[in-house]
């Protein structure tokens, strides 16, 4: 195993994140103006911080100049992760009905690129939605590219047929340790604002970090997850699994799902410079890694080498 | 590769039945089998190669025809998926069926640099079609679904009996206000996405002289402007849509 490595006096521990093969696809939300794309965006990547409850993760990756988006309208694209693609398709389709054909000019189209052969994996859009339209919609095939337009009351909601399904990886992560909240708060949204510049990945959680990272299982037999009690501060004397040191008091989380496995290390990358360059007074102290012992993913993402 | 360029070898002044000029076809087909393919002219049967310079193209699933057409009539009226592309006029039935079928065209998209006759997409059933001059009497008859975009003007009977598809047009035709409804404006992104999808086949095609502006200009200026939607035809149940700019 490598040693740590410190950088601007936080320590890297030589440890990996786990991550897990996962469904995903990426969308793109047009709206008349900003602020419309920024409801609809709301709406519907909310209560998508975990697969554990919300099943699916799902956030804005970024977003679009109106020379980027399929209509010409300001953008925003947005990426989604579960399990399965049956879980995929269902939370797609109920989210992009009750979140984006709700909201007002809005318009919904597939934004992973069109692959000849077409993906035989696809997640329903128009193909659900127009029955909204009550025999009103109409199709139209634009260069090889089905579109529904769906009559709503403050004109048409416009949509794409469907949209492909992906094979991604979720679960990344980088722990950031600390002396006290405003040091690790610090450095995570250093860490975040960094990522969120690294295209194909989203950090699902409020603000892009979780400060209740979990472990598998539960003395609860109903609960597979619960919570991380290495890094809970509380238990630090009563958890004999504890693995804060003396001058740590705060652990926050950031989990990284991406599309592929260089979007990962890339965004983990960028956020252990950021997280380390913001630790102006020194008291963010270390950032480590959660990982299940490597049984449970395949991809395994070791700290000292994604920084390289 | 399946494209071909179809350069007009005379003027031609008798009817030319153009339906067998098809990509499906031609496909496997060496270029002297093409020009040995016969052509209905008057009452009399020529093949491709009498009236065209045939030569192979590098785009594929591309028909290009070049010169004055507007006495061939029926020009990919089977036409289920590629582009066919017509530098001048044609004639009548363009993109109609023939004989007793039910449908036209059917899939892909069909571009003409000048105006058309009579009864163009008579029975369309899917695809686009673009139309930079002007067009004959009955255009979108009985279309069943597709987009037709006509930057000129327009005869008489447009969109009788259509029953779905879009029309895109410079102005309001002549319409019997019992089977067409008033013009409606609303708002839609559907077009500004159709404008951005045909711009750059458009700039690509008006790099190698195909005169499109005039098409270029209407889908630029529905984007832009207000539009209005007249929905028709109501004396078959039909819903199909004219989008025009002036009404």
């Amino acid at each position: 195993m490598s040693d740590s490595v410190t950088i601007n006096g936080v320590q890297i521990e030589p440890t990996y994140a786990e991550a897990f093969d996962m469904k995903a696809t990426r969308l793109v939300v047009t709206a008349d103006d900003q602020q419309w794309v920024n409801d609809a965006v709301a709406a519907m990547t909310g209560f998508g911080t975990s697969v554990i409850a919300c099943g699916i993760e799902i956030a804005m990756e970024q977003p679009l100049e109106p020379e980027r988006t399929p209509d010409g309208r300001p953008g925003a694209a947005i990426l989604a992760f579960a399990v399965s693609s049956k879980e995929m398709e269902k939370q797609i389709t109920r989210r992009a009905g009750q979140c984006v054909l709700t909201c007002p000019t809005s318009a919904l189209y597939a934004g992973i690129a069109a692959t000849t052969p077409k993906s035989q994996q696809r997640i329903p859009i128009g193909k659900a939605l127009r029955y909204f339209g009550d025999g009103h919609q109409i199709s139209k095939v634009i260069q090889g590219r089905r579109f529904w337009r769906i009559p709503v009351m403050d004109g048409e909601f416009v949509c794409d047929h469907d949209v492909a399904q992906v094979d991604g990886i979720g679960g990344g992560n980088i722990i950031l340790l600390g002396q006290n909240v405003d040091s690790v708060t610090r450095g995570c949204r250093a860490a975040v604002k960094a990522m969120r510049n690294v295209p194909s990945v989203i950090m699902p959680f409020p603000g892009g970090v979780t400060r209740s990272g979990s472990k598998v299982g539960s003395k609860y037999a109903t609960l597979f997850a619960s919570t991380n009690d290495a890094y809970c501060p509380t238990l630090r004397e009563t958890s004999p699994a504890s693995l804060l040191r003396d001058a740590e008091t705060v652990a926050m989380e950031i989990v990284i799902d991406g599309l592929s496995d260089a979007a990962i290390r890339d965004a983990m990358r960028a956020g252990i410079f950021a997280a380390c360059q913001s630790n102006e007074d020194g008291t963010l102290r270390r950032i480590t890694a959660g990982n299940f012992g490597g049984n449970l993913g395949r991809h395994h993402y070791h700290l000292i080498e994604v920084i390289g | 590769m399946n494209g071909w360029t179809f350069e007009l070898k005379p003027k031609v002044e008798k009817d030319v039945d153009a339906s067998p000029i098809h990509l499906d076809t031609f496909k496997g087909k060496a270029i002297d089998e093409v020009r040995a393919i016969p052509l209905s002219i008057g009452k009399e049967i020529c093949s491709i190669g009498d009236l065209f310079l045939v030569k192979k193209s590098n785009q594929n699933n591309t028909i290009r025809l070049e010169g004055d057409l507007s006495h061939f009539h029926h020009i990919a009226s089977a036409q289920q998926r590629g582009q066919t592309i017509v530098c001048g006029d044609v004639g009548d039935y363009l993109a109609a069926p023939t004989g007793a079928r039910r449908a036209g065209m059917s899939g892909g998209r069909l571009i003409v640099s000048g105006s058309a006759g009579d009864a163009v997409g008579h029975r369309m059933r899917r695809g686009e079609i673009a139309i930079n001059g002007s067009v004959g009497n009955l255009l979108a008859a009985h279309m069943v679904a597709g987009t037709i975009i006509v930057a000129g003007e327009v005869g008489r009977n447009c969109g009788y009996a259509m029953r779905r598809g879009t029309l895109c047009l410079s102005k309001l035709p002549d319409l019997c206000p019992k089977r067409f409804g008033k013009p409606t404006q609303f708002q839609t992104a559907f077009f500004s996405l159709m404008q951005k999808q045909w711009q750059e086949e458009l700039q690509t095609l008006g790099s190698v002289g195909v005169d499109l502006s005039e098409i270029t200009r209407l889908l630029d200026q529905i984007r832009e402007t207000h539009f209005a939607s007249v929905r028709g035809d109501f004396a078959v149940g039909g819903q199909g849509e004219m989008i025009v700019l002036r009404y």
